[in-house]
């Protein structure tokens, strides 16, 4: 959208332009966008990624259980695996997208 | 919408074979929404007019929405996944849409459609993140500098959760269109029910009544919004497999 070789009345009116904007509040910096805003959002999608982790971890585990016939074996592994997994995902979400780099360091802020 | 007697059933008249799966009405919106977006593209786009008309408008303002988001979210190099996020937003937008209107049947309300789909951006990332970085992109499940003896642990849970985005992915669609049309067929119910009791019953179907029409309205709201955030998971998966953490 920008333009660099724009005339001077363009200029002005590019200032202008930006300034009306700034004026109705259109350029306000959007915050981390795949994060729900509202509380209800946010426990929503919190209960989404603990439970499908919880139930891939269970699928997993009844799948190398009938493979291996360990049953319940590798299922008590997987519930566990998988609760572990749908925490890792919560504080993803939480963290946003500059934490998931690592999983070590809690957020600067 | 769909209506009673509505679910998933085939359509015998357009059945091809009766030992393959038949055509069925879910089958029928999906071309029909294929056809819609189509159509738009291409009508909308014919008149190349320089102050867009309305039809005009619509296809250019959803164009350049979710070119913005890929390029936003996944970056420069991102963009050549454009088309296909594109397809998906229009598709899943118009799934939810086309099942506002009545005796119409809403797609998206199948966990089979929207796995499916989810699947098919599960393998796509997969496949780009295997093809840009190779086996450096095992490396994804054990963040760099974790202890080793921690490894029997992080990697199961790591791929644990690199799984789970497929269920999560096709859950929230899935779960939010079955939950909006459920409540409205309880509330429509409700009318129905009170406003057979008689003069009093009709006073009191209004209350049900105007709960639908807000929920209406919200549907439309929840339409728009899962088909937003289908696609922009899309994006953040493909950053992820792009750019590798």
């Amino acid at each position: 959208m920008d333009d660099p070789g724009k005339a001077g009345r363009d200029a002005s009116f590019e200032a202008r332009l930006a300034a009306a904007r700034k004026r109705q509040g259109l350029d306000e910096p959007k915050a981390d966008t795949d994060r729900p805003v509202s509380p209800w959002g946010v426990g929503l999608r919190a209960g989404l990624e603990v439970a499908s982790a919880l139930a891939v971890g269970v699928g997993l585990g009844l799948a190398a259980d009938w493979w291996a016939g360990t049953r319940p074996l590798f299922l008590v592994a997987g519930v566990f695996l998988g609760g572990a997994a749908g925490i890792v995902n919560v504080y993803r979400l939480m963290l946003g997208r500059r934490g998931k780099k690592d999983l070590g360091t809690p957020p600067a802020a | 919408m769909a209506v009673e007697g509505k679910t998933i059933d085939a359509l015998s008249q357009f059945e091809l074979t009766h030992v393959a799966a038949g055509f069925t009405n879910s089958n029928l919106y999906m071309l029909i929404g294929g056809v819609a977006i189509s159509a738009l593209m291409v009508l909308g786009m014919q008149k190349r007019a320089r102050v867009p008309g309305r039809l005009q408008s619509l296809a250019e303002v959803s164009y350049e929405f979710i070119y913005n988001m890929v390029d936003e979210q996944v970056g420069r190099e991102g963009r050549k996944f454009f088309p296909f996020v594109f397809t998906l937003f229009m598709f899943v937008l118009f799934g939810n849409l086309l099942g506002m209107l009545p005796y119409a049947f809403t797609f998206t309300s199948h966990i089979a459609v929207t796995f499916t789909l989810a699947l098919v951006v599960f393998i796509l990332v997969t496949a780009v993140a295997l093809a840009i970085h190779g086996t450096k992109f095992f490396s994804y499940f054990f963040p760099e500098g974790a202890p080793i003896a921690l490894a029997p642990i992080i990697i199961p849970v790591e791929i644990i959760s690199y799984l789970s985005r497929v269920v999560s992915l096709s859950v929230r669609l899935f779960a939010n269109m079955v939950a909006g049309h459920v409540m409205l067929k309880v509330f429509a119910t409700f009318v129905v029910l009170l406003g057979s009791l008689g003069v009093i019953g009709i006073i009191g179907a209004a209350a049900p009544l105007a709960l639908n029409v807000a929920l209406v309205g919200f549907e439309f709201l929840v339409a728009f919004l899962q088909a937003y955030v289908f696609a922009i998971l899309t994006c953040i998966y493909l950053h992820d497999a792009v750019h590798l953490h």
